[in-house]
């Protein structure tokens, strides 16, 4: 029985296991839901996130389809680390992509000071 | 090993929670949704009235995909929590109670979805244990912050533990629950995931999605930028140095897999209608031929929906395959009986029913 349980297992596993890195609908999210699940429990893994946004906005830059808010995404973690360049230039694509995201790419431009890249910008890459 | 086995019961807990979330829902009146012609949905923390503090966490991880799959702009999560943060509206609470039209003008969004977790719990006894998750879900308009959509979900599951039930879906299901409960860091996001999407498959389509899953905004380069924002071409290289530089060398088979996407995603809809539990699964990690893959149960289940199920699918399946002048399969795999069977687009034949 247990042989049996767990072949079944393998197969829901194969069939549905994989969602959370292959493309589900029309977008590219990359690992997003389970990266920023992790994140939020452990914040020390900004980096993982960050890796994770990039992979799937590197994946899907040709097609254009780019998931809504995933540049903004990546911007926060630049912002957060510091690195105002690279942030300001993510929430410049978040509206080139998707022009709704407006009035909230006017604010995070806004908040996005140069001084704040004093703390940690020499990791910027 | 640990980590093999660690998949294996994400992969049986998403197939515990597809049989409980199929909740028949009542005919709704979306007549006031589809009058206010949202194409932007801001979403915002969840209230958590439950016990587990995580619940809240893994409803925020989980709702993006299926709003903007759905054809929404959706907000992004972390960067609307964040912003949220900075103007004191930290407490979710709070967020709750701010007039929904001001909240909606700080984003320039279209609504606000609210959620509230009202349970969210694993209730521990000696022979049995119960894990509850309950949600309401509201989306009001931004403008005049009317009450447009609501909806709660309730997924409810106990396994009969200790003893083998004769079904072995039912016993994989009580394994896969218990393991999930008595583990010290359960994972719950498949379940979250299962209950978001079933909940928004219930909102009328939005405008950035056609109904076989293709987003409608065309590529951002015939897009005009709305402001000054440079060309891609230039601030690629910035952005991220490293990996979008290299971009370019994406090889052509990656987009030969995007063009089955469609497919995949009318795959599981059509899964979703017919109440089957199982799903649809692109394989080949974008090299050809692809697969696409779809699960069901039981020869029981090809006997009374399978083979219409496979045939609404596979013909335009083939069709995208012949398209683009590549080699594609289409396989049938049966849960219980451990058996499949493969359709070679190329010479449109079934073969036989095999183990394995």
């Amino acid at each position: 029985m247990n042989h049996r349980i767990l072949s079944t297992a393998c197969l829901l596993a194969l069939c549905l296991g994989f969602t959370g890195c292959v493309h589900t609908g029309g977008y590219n999210w990359g690992g997003y839901e389970q990266s920023l699940y992790t994140y939020y429990k452990s914040p020390n893994t900004a980096p993982e996130l960050q890796k994770t946004l990039e992979d799937a906005l590197n994946e899907e830059i040709h097609a254009g389809r780019i998931a809504p808010g995933l540049f903004a995404e990546l911007g926060m973690l630049h912002l957060d680390a510091g690195r105002t360049a690279e942030a300001k230039q993510c929430f410049e694509k978040e509206l080139q992509y998707w022009p709704e995201s407006a009035v909230m790419v006017s604010a995070l431009m806004k908040g996005a000071h140069p001084q704040k890249s004093a703390g940690s910008g020499g990791q910027s890459k | 090993m640990n980590k093999f086995i660690g998949k294996l019961w994400l992969g049986a807990l998403a197939g515990v929670l597809l049989l409980s979330g199929c909740v028949v829902q009542p005919q709704k009146d979306l007549s006031a949704f589809q009058a206010a012609q949202i194409k932007s949905i801001l979403v915002v923390p969840a209230i958590n009235r439950s016990l587990d503090v995580d619940a809240a966490n893994y409803f925020l991880s989980t709702i993006s995909v299926p709003l903007a799959n759905r054809g929404y702009y959706v907000f992004p999560v972390n960067t609307v929590k964040r912003m949220l943060d900075e103007d004191g509206l930290a407490d979710s609470d709070l967020v709750h109670k701010a007039d929904t039209a001001r909240l909606a003008a700080l984003f320039g969004a279209d609504a606000v979805l609210y959620v509230s977790i009202n349970r969210w719990d694993a209730q521990y006894a000696l022979i049995t244990t119960t894990v509850t998750v309950d949600f309401t879900y509201t989306i009001k308009d931004g403008r005049s912050g009317e009450s447009l959509w609501t909806d709660q979900r309730v997924m409810q599951y106990q396994p009969d533990q200790g003893r083998s039930t004769g079904n072995p879906l039912a016993d994989l299901i009580g394994a896969a629950v218990s393991a999930a409960i008595t583990k010290a860091a359960p994972n719950y996001l498949p379940l979250t995931r299962t209950a978001n999407f079933h909940t928004v498959s219930t909102l009328p389509l939005g405008p950035f999605m056609d109904i076989q899953g293709q987003p409608t905004r065309p590529v951002a380069g015939a897009v005009p930028a709305a402001t000054s924002a440079p060309a891609a071409t230039t601030v690629a290289p910035a952005l991220t140095p490293v990996a979008l530089a290299s971009a370019p060398a994406t090889p052509p088979a990656a987009d030969a897999f995007a063009s089955f996407r469609p497919s995949m995603q009318a795959c599981r809809q059509l899964l979703l209608e017919k109440g089957l539990q199982s799903d649809c699964d692109l394989n080949g990690g974008g090299q050809r031929p692809v697969t696409l893959v779809v699960g069901l149960m039981s020869m029981e289940d090809v006997r009374s929906f399978g083979q219409e199920v496979v045939a609404r699918i596979a013909n335009p399946y083939c069709e995208t395959a012949r398209k683009s002048g590549g080699a594609a399969n289409l396989k049938v795999v049966l849960a219980k009986d451990r058996q499949h069977s493969l359709l070679e687009c190329s010479t449109g034949a079934w073969g036989p029913w095999q183990a394995g």
